[in-house]
């Protein structure tokens, strides 16, 4: 874990960023040295899974798993939108998408956005 | 709730008035345009490799996402929800009326509406019955019928203008456009009040801690 102090708005903030040796701790059991083990036991209030979610996962294999979900593959022109969306995409995509949207259907709503 | 998005919203929501007294052919000349420069979305046999092109990939990925970037920025008031349903109501509907007949009954089969297709057996078995109870219905192979549970289209029992037997009423083709038209605005309805709950939920959350 490495802290960096920053200003935000005039604000002392703290940034704190993970390091090779953060992931490397956060491998499940592969290393049993002494001083690994006493790293793993400081940090185990950080590792610990929300109650509510730990019975679903094997904890020696899926703790860090990153999520997944349902492949969104459009084989239809229409959508009935029943399916949230759950990809990434970029924060100018996300303006633009939502403002070209607008545009197409309701553009008295945009009258008075400069762009 | 006040922000600068939201007054120019509430003061320049005027689009959706303006296709109300418009004829249909009005309203596609108006649309085609702006959708076509800004939210094009094209049908599977418009590329030659299907719905495996990119290209309708992207196309269908933005309005699948700009529709739910548009349900978080609507789903604050009653009111802007209101005409959020409608607008998207009248999008959808303009497409589905554009779509080419067999993508659009393969995109109904694809919802699992619990409609049933009425084969063609039992289309000629029953022909006498659906004849004569669907008024404005000449021949019985000029529509694709299916069938429902009688409780799903109670406008038209209340008509009498189908015909109901075993529970199911069977349906022509023809009223299938406004079934869907209110499935869709249902749905949307419904999600977007249990979106609206969610946020101020988790904006009372927020106040609290």
């Amino acid at each position: 874990m490495r802290a960096r102090r920053v200003e935000v708005d005039g604000v002392l903030d703290h940034v704190v960023t993970a390091t090779a040796e953060d992931r490397r701790l956060q491998q499940p059991y592969n290393n049993h040295s002494q001083i690994n083990l006493t790293a793993r036991m400081i940090r185990q209030d950080i590792n610990r899974i929300d109650p509510k979610r730990r019975a679903t996962l094997d904890y020696k294999k899926k703790q860090f798993a990153t999520p997944t979900y349902k492949q969104q593959d459009y084989p239809h022109r229409l959508n009935f939108y029943e399916v949230p969306p759950t990809a990434e995409i970029t924060l100018e995509q996300f303006e633009q998408w939502a403002i070209d949207r607008l545009k197409s259907t309701r553009p008295g709503f945009l009258r008075d956005v400069p762009r | 709730m006040t922000s600068p998005a939201d007054s120019q919203i509430v003061l320049a929501e005027i689009e959706a008035c303006s296709y109300r007294n418009k004829t249909a052919a009005e309203t596609a000349a108006h649309l085609n345009p702006l959708l076509q420069k800004y939210l094009p979305l094209s049908s599977n046999t418009s590329s030659p490799s299907g719905a495996a092109d990119q290209r309708l990939k992207n196309e269908r990925q933005k309005d699948h996402y700009s529709h739910f970037i548009l349900r978080l920025a609507f789903a604050a008031t009653e009111d802007l929800r209101r005409r959020f349903v409608r607008a998207e109501t009248m999008l959808f509907k303009f497409r589905f009326q554009q779509d080419d007949s067999k993508e659009r009954r393969a995109f109904i089969e694809s919802l699992n509406l619990d409609w049933e297709v009425v084969g063609d057996d039992e289309k000629r078995e029953l022909a006498e019955h659906l004849v004569n109870a669907t008024p404005g219905l000449r021949r019985v192979d000029d529509e694709s019928w299916f069938k429902v549970d009688w409780e799903r289209v109670p406008e038209l029992v209340e008509r009498r203008a189908v015909y109901v037997r075993k529970g199911k009423a069977y349906v022509p083709g023809r009223e299938q456009l406004s079934m869907i038209i209110a499935e869709f605005t249902a749905r949307l309805e419904r999600a977007l009040e249990v979106l609206s709950v969610m946020t101020t939920a988790h904006n009372v959350l927020l106040t609290l801690f």
